[in-house]
């Protein structure tokens, strides 16, 4: 027998967790998308929950040199050794913040990104997510709205990845000469 | 000229009473020793007549003796012997006084001791010749006596007696000279002595009135000035008694006001006794109450302790419970993570998986409510730390502020305890403030009667002052009048001026 709140924030608490149970799972799904919220430098951003594979707390990493300054090491995910970057510092942050989570993208060739922390998972109706302008190509490619009205930019990340792969491959030939 | 000039007034009077005196002097020492004189030689002359008086008595009873002598002779008859008989004393006392009266003179002595021979042997032979009458007979008697033993006997005597006699006249003779000389002396020393002291006395008596005159005309003109001033100051003083009464009335008001002020006070200062004794059993009160007081902070001071110490030991419990709740938020977000990843999954697996992502959404969500609360409960854990703290701080510095009250108490304890002494003393003061006070209103009662009697005093100066105007009046008339009997001339002169 649970016993008698009396006190508001619990009462709160108590009701949202037993409206949860009371909604179904269709009407929880039906015209939203997932998010990811992190913060990176202070700074909250929007991934696209289809665009990762997984999701991680920190970990050791193996660093290497690099001629990329993004690049902070290896891990292995699943037997995959997985380059890992830093999304701020491919956001355009300079280096050395502190990186407590990391996420594997979805993607043809194993790559990961170190960020700052992770705050949530959010899921937004389709509605509330600003498009870009057709034609443009940058890294964060529009705003998403959260509940409480906060508008959040929504990191292009398969627009990062051919970044990197477009760096990676611009250093190659000259590796090989 | 200038030192006479200067003179005062008893000095000239003294200089010419001095002459005066002087002359008088001169004459009655002249005059007394001519009047002297001539009184030695009216004395010496009655001497000399004396002497020579003395030499005729003696004469004349050797001549009774003889006739006695004589007659008995004749006669045989006894009572013819009487003068005899009674010349015989008379004749020894009278040479003895002879030489008495001669003792100063030498020759005299001389020639009166030849005269007492002549006479002892004349007496003698008178003897014999009576004895020889009696016993022999008349014949016998008669031949003895034509024999001249007994006259020449006699007229040796009456030359001795005449020389004596002669001498004395010469002496007589000198010494009424010298009278008369000495009586002329006396009054021509009487006469010109008399005709000097006048004509000094009157020349003195002269310059010293003209003298005087002149000083006293001017010490009247000096009297004169100084009664006018007189006057003006008089006039001045009038005034000046007026005012003083004036202000001695008001001094007289402003005491009488001191006087009520002065009881008020002594009334004040026994309402201050009386209150300092009420506020000693006060302070005697409060520090028995002070002394409660100091229990209770004791009391106070044990259970802040015990408070202190409950919540330090909550402080650690919030500690452990914020621990322990890290472990949980930790859980939290690695389920989260979990159900993130197995809602990827789930979608990756597609329809197959559509199921398993409804299950892991709900674990996801229940993470994030987990995540949720748990912030929120570390919220509130770092809320109730941060009570703590400052509950702790705080009771912290309430037990500090106890220590302080008690150690305040303590003080204040003290400071009863000194209050109750100084009140004491306080009350001690308050009383002699009230005796003092007391004292002092009877001294300004005293100061009052002195005062009113100076201000009768004043008035009566007032009046006296008056009286002294018009003395000084009567003083400038008397001067005037006493110039005109001193110096009329100038007196007529000075008064137009005075009028003026």
């Amino acid at each position: 027998m649970s016993p008698v709140l009396t006190d508001p924030k619990a009462l709160s608490l108590r009701a949202e967790f037993d409206r949860s149970f009371s909604q179904s799972a269709n009407e929880a799904r039906s015209d939203h998308v997932d998010f990811l919220t992190v913060r990176i430098a202070g700074d909250r951003y929007a991934l696209r929950l289809w665009e990762i594979q997984s999701l991680h707390a920190e970990r050791n990493l193996v660093r290497v040199p690099s001629l990329l300054p993004e690049l902070l090491g290896f891990l292995g995910f699943r037997g995959v050794l997985t380059p890992v970057y830093d999304l701020a510092q491919v956001l355009g942050y300079p280096g050395g913040l502190a990186a407590r989570g990391l996420f594997v993208a979805r993607s043809e060739q194993p790559i990961a990104f170190a960020f700052g922390e992770f705050e949530s998972h959010l899921r937004v109706r389709a509605d509330r997510i600003s498009q870009p302008e057709p034609g443009t190509r940058t890294s964060v490619e529009g705003l998403v709205s959260d509940e409480d009205g906060s508008r959040l930019p929504l990191v292009n990340l398969p627009l990062l990845i051919e970044n990197i792969a477009a760096r990676i491959k611009a250093l190659r030939p000259s590796q090989e000469r | 000229m200038q030192t006479s000039i200067n003179w005062t007034f008893g000095r000239k009077l003294a200089l010419g009473f001095t002459l005066a005196v002087l002359a008088l002097m001169l004459i009655g020492i002249s005059g007394y020793r001519s009047t002297a004189h001539l009184i030695e030689n009216d004395r010496w002359v009655a001497h000399t007549h004396e002497v020579r008086t003395k030499l005729a008595d003696l004469l004349s009873l050797l001549k009774d003796a003889e006739t006695g002598q004589r007659g008995f002779v004749l006669t045989a008859d006894e009572s013819f012997l009487e003068p005899y008989a009674s010349a015989l004393p008379g004749i020894s006392q009278t040479l003895s006084e002879i030489r008495a009266l001669t003792s100063d003179n030498e020759v005299q002595q001389r020639r009166l001791t030849s005269l007492q021979q002549a006479v002892e042997s004349k007496l003698a032979e008178l003897k014999r010749t009576v004895e020889m009458r009696r016993g022999q007979g008349f014949e016998a008697t008669m031949k003895v006596v034509q024999g001249g033993e007994g006259k020449s006997l006699m007229d040796r005597i009456r030359r001795a007696v005449g020389e004596m006699d002669a001498d004395e006249a010469a002496l007589l003779k000198r010494r009424n000279s010298e009278a008369e000389m000495s009586a002329e002396n006396t009054k021509s020393v009487i006469l010109w002595g008399s005709l000097i002291g006048v004509a000094l006395v009157g020349g003195a008596g002269t310059l010293i009135s003209r003298s005087l005159a002149s000083q006293i005309g001017a010490a009247v003109h000096h009297i004169q000035t100084s009664s006018a001033e007189l006057q003006s100051a008089a006039n001045q003083q009038a005034t000046g008694a007026k005012e003083q009464a004036s202000a001695m009335n008001e001094i007289s008001t402003t005491i009488s006001e001191l006087l009520a002020t002065s009881r008020q006070i002594a009334e004040s200062a026994r309402r201050v006794s009386e209150i300092a004794e009420q506020t000693a059993t006060a302070a005697r009160s409060g520090d028995l109450t002070v002394a409660k007081g100091h229990e209770s902070i004791t009391g106070i001071r044990r259970q802040v302790d015990v408070i202190v110490h409950h919540m330090l030991d909550l402080g650690k419990k919030s500690q452990q419970i914020g621990s322990v709740l890290e472990i949980v938020s930790e859980l939290a977000e690695q389920t989260n993570i979990l159900a993130i990843n197995a809602t990827i999954e789930a979608a990756g697996a597609g329809e197959a998986g559509r199921r398993f992502g409804v299950v892991a959404d709900e674990i996801r969500k229940l993470a994030d409510r987990v995540a949720g609360s748990t912030k929120e409960i570390r919220g509130l854990i770092d809320d109730v730390r941060s009570a703590v703290n400052t509950t702790v701080m705080t009771t912290e510095t309430g037990s500090k502020a106890v220590e302080a009250g008690a150690d305040q108490f303590g003080l204040v304890a003290a400071a009863f305890t000194q209050i109750s002494s100084q009140v004491s003393t306080t009350t001690e003061a308050a009383k002699e403030i009230e005796l003092s006070t007391k004292q002092q209103a009877t001294a300004v009662e005293q100061v009052n009667v002195a005062i009113t009697n100076v201000s009768q005093a004043t008035k009566e100066t007032e009046v006296s002052t008056g009286q002294t105007l018009r003395t000084a009046a009567e003083l400038s008339h008397l001067s005037r009048e006493l110039l005109r009997l001193v110096q009329p001339q100038l007196e007529s002169a000075v008064r137009p001026t005075m009028n003026s």
